[in-house]
């Protein structure tokens, strides 16, 4: 007997987003669909620019013009959520679902204390008196790991270190107690050693409150120790899809397992790019075919003829390609 | 002596300099524009007349022992007698400010209550319509020269209409169309920096981290993007008090004949009253000086990034 399906918390379905600029529309993100379940933690990873934190931020309504969703849906719980409002206001973002962006400096107030940066969610979410609000601050710093909470929360983000930054964004992010916690490479702008206790931390917080992860990152080695499943996102489109260790075990895309060389030679301190030469595709200049062929050492004459559409390459695994790695082949 | 007294101490030592340098210009073009001593006696006074008024205001001592002397008076708010009126510089001054506040005041409160809702409403939309009409307000508003500003509101308001009086001091009613005047070509300018400096922040990240956290409306605006739109919104206010204060009543008090320090400037000026005119401009430059003063601190309360 198989288990039953549970029933996805957030669907994106058949996503397509568009940027209309003075040299053309720009699709940034082309019919991208997945779906995360209760306390699931999915890893979205890519090259910059593959459309990453366009999707991220659709999610979250905060995609401003002139970028506009073409087609498609983005539902929580069933519902299907708005976009396009400049101030978009409803009861699942903020509430349910809430975000961490990459660069925690930029992303918080300088002028406000930290403490009032938990505290204005706290009052508006469940009504909080102002003490309560505050004391409930403290123990969400507390919570993401900083120390000496008390008199943090009367400090301004500039008198942060950036991973501390981090953790207090995390803290704001987490006050709403939401269900779903998006990650915007989240740690891209840190040190190693402090990437690392951030991605701790998302492990240990995702585990204690049961919470579902939607893992934005340009590094799939990071994803190793977090994430269940995997997206591999390529010019706005899902190109291989799967359970993190079939991925990282059999990558069945070019693409994927180039972007795995590059993530084992960072790790060896090798930084350079193993495995995929050239650059993605200008977005308003994309090929007929597979828009990774130009730079696909497998790539022939039917890759550039048509798109290769999702296909199935194992159990819960699929991957856009004409002729996916196999075997032998895929190890890496 | 902890960081805040350092950065005031430091602040007024600058102030000092500020004014010392004022009251060294005035004192060297007081002295250019003519002998003080042939201006306060009639043209038919003997030599020894003069002698006697150049020894009495301290002529015969050499240059930098009157300037020493000048500054020690200045400091001991002793400004002389007025030629014009017979009577202690300070009295007048005295009498002739509250005016000038009444009317700075008033203005600067108008202007600031017009631009901060104008200036808003257009950074929330901006290039459409409430935009454009608050720009093309804006851009007449500032480029309307005051003194005809003036005349056009005493022509309407004062001759046509004739619900407003034209001129004079005293009750709130004389007030109004003075400080309409100041504050129309300020609220311009002020409308239109408020407008810039919240369509950039609209746009920093920190608002989308705020729109993210399901922050209503008024939070966002009213609070996330206003502290950080009040530095440079302080600094304009800033500016156009001090505008007002050392330029712009001088011609609306003019027209309106309000009785302000900016009136009584203009007076001293055409009655040669040298001493009364240096007293003025010592004040105002005191004035400015302590406006900025209180604006730094005011700054380091809003931003503690920045540093003293
Ligand atoms: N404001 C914008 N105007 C025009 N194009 C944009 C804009 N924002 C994003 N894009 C397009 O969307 C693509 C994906 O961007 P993004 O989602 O930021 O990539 P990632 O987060 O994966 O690095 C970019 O390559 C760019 O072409
Ligand atoms: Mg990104």
């Amino acid at each position: 007997m198989t288990p039953p399906v549970p029933t996805p918390w957030l669907e994106v379905d058949d996503l397509w987003i568009e940027f209309v600029t003075r040299r053309g529309i720009v699709p940034a993100v082309r019919g991208v669909s997945f779906a995360i379940g209760p306390g699931e933690s999915l890893g979205l990873v890519g090259e910059s620019g593959s459309g990453k934190t366009v999707i991220a931020q659709t999610i979250m309504g905060l995609l401003q013009s002139p970028g506009r969703v073409k087609r498609g849906a983005v539902r929580w719980q069933g519902k299907p959520l708005r976009f396009g409002d400049r101030f978009p206001r409803d009861d699942v973002r903020g509430h349910d679902i809430s975000i961490v962006f990459q660069d925690a400096l930029a992303a918080l107030n300088p002028l406000l204390p930290v403490g009032t940066q938990i505290t204005e969610v706290l009052t508006r979410r469940f009504s909080l008196s102002p003490k309560t609000a505050k004391e409930r601050a403290v123990e969400l710093l507390a919570l993401v790991g900083i120390p000496e909470p008390r008199e943090r929360v009367r400090n301004y983000p500039h008198e942060f270190s950036g991973g501390m930054r981090q953790r207090a964004m995390i803290a704001i992010a987490l006050a709403c107690e939401p269900k779903l916690l998006i990650a915007d490479e989240p740690t891209t702008a840190l040190d190693v050693t402090i990437q690392a206790q951030i991605i701790y931390l998302l492990r240990d917080l995702q585990q204690r409150l049961g919470l579902s992860l939607l893992f934005i990152t340009h590094d799939l080695g990071v994803i190793a120790a977090l994430c269940d499943r995997v997206a591999v996102c390529y010019s706005g489109k899902i190109v291989e899809t799967g359970p993190a260790e079939q991925i990282f075990a059999r990558p069945a895309h070019p693409y994927t397992q180039g972007l795995l060389q590059s993530s084992a030679a960072r790790d060896d301190g090798r930084d350079r790019l193993l495995g995929i030469d050239g650059t993605p595709p200008d977005l308003l200049a994309l090929p007929p075919g597979c828009a990774f062929a130009p730079r696909c050492f497998r790539a022939d004459a039917a890759c550039n003829a048509a798109v290769p559409p999702l296909a199935g390459v194992g159990v819960d695994h699929a991957a856009a390609c004409i002729h996916p790695l196999v075997g032998a082949e895929a190890v890496r | 002596m902890n960081e805040l007294s350092w950065f005031v101490v430091r602040r007024l030592f600058q102030g000092l300099v500020v004014v010392l340098t004022v009251t060294a210009i005035v004192f060297v073009v007081t002295r250019l524009i003519g002998d003080p001593v042939a201006i306060m006696l009639p043209l038919d006074a003997t030599e020894a007349q003069r002698e006697t008024l150049r020894r009495a205001l301290g002529l015969d001592q050499p240059v930098y022992l009157q300037f020493i002397d000048f500054l020690r008076s200045l400091f001991a708010l002793d400004f002389g007698e007025s030629y014009w009126q017979h009577r202690p510089n300070i009295d007048i001054i005295r009498e002739r400010l509250p005016a000038t506040f009444q009317l700075v005041g008033a203005g600067m409160l108008l202007a600031v209550v017009l631009a901060l809702p104008l200036g808003t409403v257009a950074a929330m939309y901006p290039g459409r319509l409430p935009d454009r009409i608050t720009s093309a307000l804006s851009l007449v508003g500032l480029s309307v020269p005051l003194f005809w500003l003036g005349l056009i509101l005493i022509y309407v308001f004062a001759a046509q209409l004739r619900i407003l009086p034209s001129s004079g001091p005293g009750t709130f009613v004389h007030l109004v169309l003075p400080a309409v005047t100041l504050a129309l070509p300020s609220a311009g300018r002020l409308a239109m920096l408020v407008r810039s400096s919240l369509i950039d922040e609209l746009n920093a990240p920190y608002v989308k981290t705020a729109v993210a956290k399901g922050l209503p409306l008024w939070r966002i605006l009213g609070v996330h993007t206003y502290v950080n739109a009040a530095v440079p919104t302080l600094t304009m206010i800033g500016w156009e008090v001090t505008r007002s204060l050392a330029g712009h009543t001088i011609i609306v008090e003019t027209v309106f004949a309000w009785p302000g320090l900016g009136l009584a400037a203009i007076q001293a000026i055409q009655r040669e009253d040298l001493l009364l005119l240096q007293a003025i401009v010592f004040v105002v430059a005191l004035m400015v000086v302590v406006i900025n003063l209180a604006l730094d601190l005011v700054y380091k309360f809003i931003d503690p990034r920045i540093s003293v």
